[in-house]
């Protein structure tokens, strides 16, 4: 018989275990991190074997990972239907400049109708999901975290590896994401108001749009606001290299709010009320989820990369997505311009390579000792959105790792 | 000479019995009997009880005392007023040997009487000690035993159960448990099975089975009979849900579980940064000699910088190490650990005007002169 679960790591008397920092300052240091880091080179081997890929197609990428239909397009598509219409020659070229504005608008709309039924769907299967297993879909998600750390502590014991939690990634990305139905009221309100003007109001006012009917102009305004709360992350609090623990309770009141606003987790009255009755408890309840959001977002992904045994595929909207939400893009950057190119897609790739050997190395998720709260903490939010290395990775540096591959 | 020795031995007796209190002493108040009674949802109140139990216990002792229980008692009416005591003394975690001696007494006529539950008791306390009892009775006990499992008798499944727990052999306990839950699934009993049963699942591990058999444990039994659930289900909620493991611990802690009194000390302290309540908690271990509690109060009065009181702690400490050899690691464990809070403690005394020098050598690079002192 084995005692399941050890000494936390906020008892004082044990300081959490915790990983090195990934080195991108030239090709021989990432070189040594590569050897010191057996999830940064598991991960790095499965993309060079391409085990691990990004597609374009959701039809060839992974079915259980991806929920491309909840999330936004990455590019707009004037230039091919333009091109479109200047090479077909049925059309008669007096006709063009009209056809072309006409057909754009009308792709326009039926991205509008399309992302508003996308919607709807992701509503249901998460309504569905939810009557399935009993419970509200936020507290599943917490459900589905505490099962990750159930499924830790005994892989730890058993030395397995792990398994499958009751929903896929998939799935739940769908459950986070069916609260953007919220916005539909508004925006059909909006609607009947401006009518054809809709697209113009959208562009100006991003953050009144449903997440899967962003134009790549509106998300970028989006990924620019959203960059700017990455100061308020509870590591660039501190004055140190590798973040040490900080709970969720630590971290100071204006801070909490920013981030949840910043994450869209609260809303604006919310907050206000919250910071004037100086009530923390269910604002770090909050944080607390967020960050756990992205741990069992993580354990999803990287469990799957390194444990398949067949080829692992995400699409190149799950890839932006995912480096949005863990803010490893500078201010200014077009996520969906550097997902069109090759170059911007390794990119993307390595910089949550990087995050992840960072955060997963010597998990159980990657085969280690440590669950993750013994390797961290429990709910260690200082190392919430930490990139990994002292710098993001760029073009400059990316050579360093490109080298390596 | 007959005489004189009936005589001795009356006399015996009745210093004997004078050395027990008088029963309206010691028994409590009508209102939380009654409470109780209403709780075990018996027929019978405490006026009826009441001189039934207060005859058997000043009859306790004597062999030739008469039957006391009214001919409209049943054998489950015993019963209960032995679970009354029964509870009374887990409710107030104090013990009575004569309220001990009374429960016996009660089991005793019980068992007389038809209760099975009461035979199945008497037959394992039996077993719990055969070098005690006679091989005749062991003998017969194993048989009653042997007839109440035919009857698929719940409490003697339990016990069963109880007992290959207690012979270490966990597999055929949970076979047990589970037979017993076949019978009997929603009373105060099947909590404290269901709670037996989480720590088997706890210790495999299979945590989910773990955490389902502890919330049925804790919302079937009354606090008190199932503290080890709210403690190993605040444990599984520790990583996933602090909060809900806080309010757990608390509820273990309202019992007296020792184990819990440093665990939220630590989790006040260190996630909920809660200082003031940490240190309260581990005021609680402190008084039981935790050696981890004096750690944890000495880090919180560190962090309120409250010297005096981390230094007085951290000689304790000391002191405690000295005279139990045990706890000398973790003291150890401790100096080096906190080297640095102790070197700044030094620099903190909580009597400066006796340590002036050691302040002025720590605080200033020369000693203040006249010349210097307002730097003019």
């Amino acid at each position: 018989m084995h005692c399941p679960i050890r000494a936390r790591a906020y008892s004082s008397a044990r300081s959490p275990a915790v990983s090195a920092l990934i080195s991108l300052r030239d090709a021989r240091l990432f070189q040594e991190s590569l050897i010191t880091n057996s999830t940064l080179a598991a991960l790095k081997n499965a993309y060079q074997t391409g085990r691990f890929r990004i597609v374009e197609d959701e039809d060839k990428a992974s079915a259980d990972l991806n929920s491309n239909r909840s999330l936004p397009m990455l590019q707009f598509p004037k230039n091919k239907i333009f091109e479109e219409v200047t090479n077909d020659a049925k059309i008669g070229e007096w006709r063009k400049p009209v056809t072309k504005w006409a057909r754009l608008a009308k792709a326009v709309l039926k991205m509008y109708m399309t992302g508003l039924k996308n919607n709807w769907y992701v509503l249901k299967s998460a309504k569905k999901l939810s009557t399935t297993f009993g419970t509200a879909p936020e507290k599943l998600a917490a459900e589905l975290y505490k099962d990750m750390t159930f499924q830790e502590i005994e892989n730890r014991i058993k030395e397995l590896r792990p398994t499958p939690l009751r929903v896929n990634r998939g799935e739940f990305q769908e459950l986070y994401r069916q609260k953007e139905f919220r916005k539909i009221p508004m925006f059909f309100a909006l609607y009947v108001v401006f009518e054809e003007f809709l697209p113009v109001i959208c562009y100006l006012l991003p953050s009144i749009v449903p997440w899967n009917c962003l134009t790549p102009g509106a998300f970028k305004k989006l990924s620019d606001l959203h960059a700017g709360s990455k100061d308020l992350l509870p590591y660039k609090l501190q004055d140190k290299s590798v973040p040490t623990y900080a709970s969720p309770y630590s971290v100071p009141l204006a801070n909490v709010i920013g981030l949840l606003r910043s994450h869209k987790l609260i809303s604006r009255w919310k907050a206000t009320v919250y910071r004037a009755s100086g009530n923390r408890t269910q604002l770090c309840e909050l944080l607390t989820q967020l960050n756990q959001y992205f741990t069992l977002d993580d354990w999803f992904l990287v469990s799957k990369i390194v444990n398949a045994d067949g080829i692992v595929a995400i699409t190149d909207r799950e890839l932006v997505n995912a480096v949005l939400e863990r803010q490893l893009y500078l201010k200014g950057e077009d996520l969906n311009a550097l997902a069109s190119t090759e170059t911007g897609k390794r990119l993307l790739v390595w910089r949550l390579f990087i995050y992840w050997s960072f955060r997963l190395h010597g998990t159980t998720c990657v085969g280690g000792p440590n669950t993750f709260s013994e390797a961290w903490g429990v709910n260690n939010v200082s190392i919430m959105n930490f990139p990994g290395s002292t710098h993001l990775l760029d073009l400059n540096t990316l050579k360093n790792v490109v080298d390596q591959c | 000479m007959n005489s004189r020795a009936s005589l001795c031995f009356k006399r015996l007796a009745s210093s004997t019995s004078l050395k027990r209190p008088p029963f309206h002493e010691v028994f409590p108040q009508k209102r939380l009997v009654n409470r109780l009674l209403f709780e075990l949802d018996s027929k019978l109140t405490f006026p009826k009880l009441y001189p039934v139990y207060e005859s058997i216990y000043n009859n306790l002792g004597r062999s030739d005392q008469e039957n006391v229980i009214p001919n409209s008692f049943a054998a489950s009416d015993v019963m209960i007023m032995k679970k009354v005591l029964e509870k009374l003394r887990h409710r107030t975690k104090s013990t009575n040997k004569n309220f001990i001696a009374l429960e016996n007494e009660l089991m005793e006529k019980a068992a007389e009487m038809g209760d099975n539950d009461a035979i199945g008791l008497l037959a394992y306390n039996v077993l719990k000690n055969p070098q005690k009892n006679s091989p005749e009775d062991v003998a017969h006990a194993k048989t009653l035993i042997k007839q109440l499992y035919q009857m698929n008798h719940p409490l003697t499944l339990k016990l069963t159960g109880d007992f290959a727990w207690a012979s270490n052999d966990f597999k055929s306990a949970e076979n047990y448990y589970k037979r017993f839950l076949e019978f009997e699934n929603d009373t105060f009993r099947a909590g404290e099975v269901y709670g037996q049963l989480g720590v088997l699942y706890f210790k495999k591990p299979n945590l989910k089975e773990a955490e389902r058999c502890f919330l049925a444990s804790i919302s079937l039994a009354p606090r008190e009979n199932v503290v080890k659930s709210y403690y190993h289900l605040a444990q599984l909620y520790m990583e996933s849900n602090p909060l809900k493991a806080r309010s757990l611990m608390e509820s273990a802690a309202g019992e007296g579980f020792k184990e819990s009194f440093q665990l939220l000390g630590f989790l006040e302290m260190n996630y909920f940064k809660n200082y003031g309540k940490s240190q309260q908690w581990f005021r609680l271990g402190m008084e039981l000699y935790e050696i981890d509690c004096y750690i944890g109060y000495f880090d919180s009065c560190v962090k309120m910088q409250k010297w005096h009181l981390a230094k007085k702690c951290m000689e304790t400490m000391r002191l405690l190490a000295q005279k139990n050899v045990s706890h000398y690691p973790a003291y150890e464990a401790f100096l080096k650990s906190r080297e640095d809070k102790i070197k700044a403690l030094v620099l903190h005394s909580p009597n400066p005007r006796v340590e002036v020098n050691k302040y002025a050598a720590q605080t200033t690079s020369s000693p203040a002169t006249k010349e210097n002192s307002w730097g003019l």
